[in-house]
């Protein structure tokens, strides 16, 4: 949740003036909430009795437990923080508050105070609407890699970028609606950064660094740079000069008779533009780029070079690298612009011919037609890219790389050293979890199986690996030597000790230390990947557990040092949410093997959620969450939110994952319907109201 | 935007050797005094120190050298120990992520500008603003983070702010480095054309769009405009045409001190040459957990941020995290000693610098903002500081001391004088 910064009263007090005076002129502001008479209290008056009841003892003005003031929410300004209204639906729908030992309201109490507070939330949505798309910022480098392949009409992306794990895609294949039992698949080396290119020595972009509980595509992260800048532009002169750019580019070949050089520089602009700049161009945008081509030609350059050139002026352009909407007073969206939304939503590039086309006869707004888009889009091998630049993030796979487990302790994790680098199973487990992701993509299934899932994918490593080599059928010897590294089997897996993202070794991996397991590292990567709702950050000034105590502990179970660590008040009620989730998973050591002991000591997985079952090991765990889907769906669908829209998610989101949930439900939170409700919910099609406290 | 040329026709291009570029400068008559410019470093400690190998015990111009800055022995005088400087956390945020993001910020704690962080721009960048038009490079933003994968966010992994939510993506590859001080020509007319237009672009482009998705506009448009005042400062020291004494490195040196070193190498060149007066470079990440080697130090990769968590408790661990430190300020000293062997007008490259060594968190394992470990060097000499630092001294500040006061000192020396920077209540004495 990003949080909000109180809204200010007199403003909207002075909107609500403006209104009186000129409704007519600013049609959007017939929506406000009709604050001049105060702050709105709608849907909080039904719940004040039970909030009395249940919560204001210790959230009161006085007492503030927890830093939250209901009485303030509730009596006074509701507006005061909003955010705590989400932090409050949250507590609820986990059954985390009241806490143990207080009266705990009827379950009828506690869906009344949920539908209060969502009554409140969407009567008081900032500019009245759901709150919307936030875009302007530069391409990522993942943007900017598909759509320069789309644009330019390459055979394959120009860079494989380290989020991209595989370096063919062939195997993806999303219009069967089945991934492919066996999948072929090259997949060496590309975990590092920079880039590995496609055409050697051209300049390469850096990575964009995650959000802080979000990811790389948040417009108020994505900045740009002098430096940066002058990256962008040397990656496309590099490209479009380089030798190994296909020499027989349409765009550049020397025209024919019958049609001068200026003649076909001008006519081959005036296609390419629309499709770089994701709209029609006017006439005098054609102009301005064509002078580019003359004043080369002026040069004492060639054809050729003079229409690389205007198309490298065209790659420089704010209007190609830079995504901006226009400013949209209706509410709506330009049909390209919403055309963009969903190509770079879909697919972190471009809209295709198909799109384009859907957007200039302007019925995308129908909700019919965007359904229709959407699926048809996640039809086409391009929505790799919802894996990789979405899923592989959510499940933070970039953070495997990072962890480089202790060769003494961890021998199996590290392929016997060969001449080159040496090779990690982590390259492998990116992968699986990757496969994972795309078949509940391509397959429609239920988000669920991210709980648990009945199948994985291995190869002969993974497979030796995690000591499951009768789950590899044998290749045949003549298939070579590598051949087990790049073939991939569906595995129908008969213990649940694996299947899911919490079991992955991926996740196993990257949430440990080099030498052991971090129980509290585990349990914070659930808290925030499954279910959204990262712990907040561990005050300064607290002494942290001693990672590699040497004084005497040692003799302590790292279950008891943690929990000792934990025993500090101000630590408690974050840890008592997070640190049973890594106790379960114990039993998998860093690198994601199972164990049951632990330095000699039985390891103790058994533990117990505030407000839900006790659970032991990690078939319990995952049965404990399965037993309340809607809290990991939730969590799911506002990641999925926030990446879509580009922004961190507010209070009044909340009502918009709701209504996506109400869609989804009845169908079990299938991934690609999740995609579908996401793109025709107001959110994703309506344009921002630039009143509102978006950041 | 330059074609693809060979290197050594670019470095012919550049002015370079001992040539003074400032002398041009100067003779626009702006600075009330004269002599070469003014440089500013910034290196930025991750995960803080061990306070007790780091602080000496003596004040004044008699202090020691504990363990941790014994590599300072050589610049002793050349140097000033700071103790007692301080920031303030404020809340909501992870402590690392602010620690490294704050460092330098001129917001106060007590605003948030930047979601929960209190991110403004930062006094490199204040710096580098007002100089953006006598420098080829208004700043240089380095890191020596050589960790794999992509595993922390930028707020762990930047220090130089443009302003809320716009940082300055820093460079971890010396090769980048060299290109970006020397792989770039005047650009030819075509490039200048290409320029012209997308700043025209921009330009427009801004005026049709709501304030938020302005700023995003604006961050092209400033970088645009950055780049083309940088070709014309190319164009007017393209008649000097001198070597660049220094080739181009044909790898990332794999021992991490060498690698270290060679991005000093890279600065202080780029001083000499003026190619840019401020420059900020992190010696890695904060946090990441991930194990490094540090040659010549221990026999096996070590977990700097696991290792500040044992620190307290675990005297071996301590004493490895000390053995962190020293190596890190073994790198700057080197970098010190290496500008004091530049001569320049009438002494060294370094009494017209000020390189500041600091770190975020004060104890590594407490995560606290006190105490912060805080070190210049350089005499800070400069057309707006006729008088030198007063250097060669441990100066404890009184408890509580705001770091910011040291960047307001610092700010004034540069010319900008201002009543406050972030929560700063006085400037400190440097004199």
């Amino acid at each position: 949740m990003t949080p909000l910064r109180p809204i200010c009263r007199k403003r909207s007090f002075r909107a609500g003036r403006v209104l009186l005076a000129s409704a007519a002129l600013l049609p959007s502001l017939a929506l406000l909430p009709a604050s001049a008479a105060g702050p709105d209290f709608s849907g909080l008056d039904d719940i004040r009795p039970i909030a009395r009841r249940y919560c204001l003892a210790c959230h009161s003005s006085a007492a503030r437990s927890g830093g939250i003031d209901l009485e303030e929410l509730l009596l006074r300004d509701p507006q005061a923080a909003p955010e705590k209204w989400k932090t409050a639906l949250d507590v609820l729908r986990a059954g985390e508050m009241p806490p143990p030992g207080a009266e705990r309201p009827a379950q009828r109490e506690r869906k009344a105070l949920i539908a209060g507070i969502d009554r409140w939330l969407r009567a008081n949505r900032p500019g009245g609407q759901a709150p919307a798309y936030r875009v302007a910022r530069r391409m990522t480098r993942g943007e900017y890699t598909h759509t320069i392949r789309d644009l330019l009409e390459l055979p394959a992306d120009p860079f494989i970028l380290p989020e991209q794990f595989a370096k063919d895609k062939a195997y993806f294949q999303p219009a069967s609606g089945i991934m492919a039992r066996r999948v072929e698949v090259d997949h060496e080396q590309t975990s590092n950064n920079p880039p590995l290119t496609r055409y050697p020595g051209i300049a390469t972009l850096p990575a964009d660094s995650r959000a802080e509980h979000g990811f790389a595509n948040r417009s108020d992260q994505v900045s740009l740079s002098p430096a940066l800048l002058e990256k962008y532009f040397a990656v496309a002169r590099d490209l479009l000069f380089h030798a190994d750019f296909p020499s027989g580019h349409p765009l550049f070949q020397a025209p024919g008779a019958g049609l001068s050089a200026p003649e076909a520089a001008r006519r081959r602009l005036a296609a390419f533009l629309p499709g770089a700049f994701r709209r029609p161009a006017g006439k005098g945008e054609v102009e301005r780029y064509l002078n580019l081509y003359r004043r080369s030609r002026r040069e004492g350059n060639d054809f050729a070079t003079a229409a690389r050139h205007m198309i490298l002026g065209v790659l420089s352009s704010p209007h190609f690298l830079m995504r901006v909407e226009k400013n949209s007073p209706s509410g709506a969206p330009d049909a390209y612009d919403l055309a963009a939304r969903l190509s770079y939503f879909l697919w972190t590039s471009m809209p295709d011919e198909a799109l384009f086309a859907a957007a200039g006869e302007g019925n995308l707004h129908e909700l019919e037609q965007l359904e229709k888009q959407a699926r048809r889009m996640l039809r086409d091998p391009k929505s790799k890219a919802l894996a990789e630049h979405f899923g592989g993030p959510w499940m933070r796979l970039g953070q495997v790389a990072a962890v480089i487990p202790d060769l003494d302790a961890f021998p199996s994790y590290y392929e016997p050293a060969g001449p080159a680098r040496r090779r990690t199973v982590g390259l492998h487990m990116m992968l699986e979890a990757l496969l994972l992701f795309e078949t509940v993509l391509v397959e429609n299934r239920s988000i669920l199986n991210f709980i648990d899932a009945d199948f994985t994918y291995l190869n002969e490593n993974l497979a030796a690996f995690y000591g499951l080599r009768h789950l590899y059928p044998a290749l045949p010897k003549t298939a070579g030597r590598l051949a087990g590294r790049r073939t991939w089997f569906r595995a129908r897996l008969d213990d649940r000790r694996r299947g899911g993202v919490l079991t992955l070794g991926s996740t196993l991996t990257l949430t440990s230390l080099p030498e052991r397991t971090s129980p509290i590292v585990r349990g914070a990567w659930i808290a925030d990947v499954v279910f959204n709702r990262p712990p907040p950050p561990p005050p300064p000034g607290i002494t942290p557990l001693a990672e590699t105590d040497r004084s005497g502990l040692r003799s302590l179970s790292l279950r008891e040092q943690v929990a000792r660590h934990s025993q500090d008040p101000a630590c408690i009620s974050c840890h008592e949410r997070i640190d049973p989730f890594g106790f379960a998973l114990d039993l998998y050591n860093a690198v994601g093997l199972w164990r049951e002991y632990d330095s000699g000591l039985p390891i103790d997985a058994s533990g117990k959620l505030r407000g839900g079952a006790a659970f032991n090991g990690p078939v319990g765990l995952k049965d404990a969450l399965l037993e309340r889907p809607e809290l990991f769906a939730r969590g799911f669908v506002e990641q999925l939110l926030a990446y879509a829209l580009g922004r961190g998610l507010t209070a009044f989101d909340d009502p918009t994952v709701s209504d996506i949930l109400d869609e989804v439900r009845g169908g079990g939170y299938r991934l690609r319907d999740i995609v579908v409700a996401l793109v025709k919910s107001p959110a994703f099609r309506q344009t921002h109201s630039n009143r509102g406290v978006l950041r | 935007m330059s074609k693809r040329l060979s290197r050594r026709t670019v470095l012919r291009g550049i002015g370079g050797g001992m040539m003074l570029p400032w002398l041009e400068v100067m003779a626009a008559g702006k600075p009330p005094h004269g002599g070469p410019p003014l440089r500013m470093g910034f290196f930025y400690l991750q995960n803080g120190i061990v306070p007790e190998f780091w602080f000496p015990r003596k004040a004044g111009a008699d202090f020691e050298l504990p363990p941790s800055l014994e590599p300072l022995a050589p610049v002793r005088d050349e140097v000033i120990v700071f103790s007692g400087l301080d920031r303030v956390f404020g809340g909501g945020t992870d402590v690392h992520a602010q620690c490294a993001s704050c460092w330098m910020t001129s917001a106060p704690p007590t605003e948030k500008p930047d979601g929960m962080f209190p991110i403004d721009a930062t006094v490199d960048q204040r710096i580098a603003a007002a100089q953006r038009k006598q420098s080829v490079l208004p700043s240089l933003e380095l890191t020596c983070n050589t960790f794999k994968g992509n595993k922390e966010s930028k707020y762990l992994r930047t220090i130089s702010w443009f302003g809320p939510g716009s940082s300055a993506k820093a460079e971890n590859d010396p090769r980048a480095v060299y290109r970006r001080l020397f792989g770039m020509d005047a650009g030819g007319p075509v490039e200048r054309s290409i320029l012209d237009i997308v700043r025209g672009e921009a330009k427009a482009l801004r005026r049709q769009l709501s304030a938020p998705d302005r700023r995003k506009v604006d961050e092209y448009f400033e970088s645009v405009r950055s780049i083309e005042r940088r070709m014309t400062q190319l164009e007017r020291r393209a008649r000097e045409q001198k070597e660049v004494p220094l080739d181009e490195p044909s790898e990332m040196p794999a021992e991490r001190s060498a690698y270290i070193r060679m991005m000093g190498d890279l600065i202080a060149l780029a001083f000499q040459l003026d190619l840019t007066r401020v420059v900020s470079m992190m010696f890695g990440p904060e946090r990441w957990n991930a194990p490094q080697f540090y040659d010549g130090v221990f026999d096996k990769p070590e977990v700097h941020h696991t290792l500040t968590h044992a620190m307290d408790k675990d005297d071996e661990a301590r004493r490895k995290v000390a053995l962190i430190d020293r190596f890190r300020v073994a790198q700057y000293a080197y970098l010190v000693q290496k500008l004091r062997e530049i001569p320049e007008g009438e002494g060294t490259l370094l009494d017209r610098c000020v390189l500041t060594l600091g770190a975020g968190l004060g104890n590594g394992n407490l995560h606290n903002y006190d105490h912060l470990a805080t070190v210049t060097a350089g005499r800070g000499i400069g057309p707006h500081a006729p008088v030198p630092m007063r250097t060669g001294r441990h100066v404890r500040c009184p408890e509580g001391t705001p770091l910011a006061n040291l960047w307001l000192s610092l700010l004034a020396r540069n010319g900008l004088h201002r009543e406050r920077f972030a929560d700063s209540t006085a400037p400190l004495d440097l004199g």
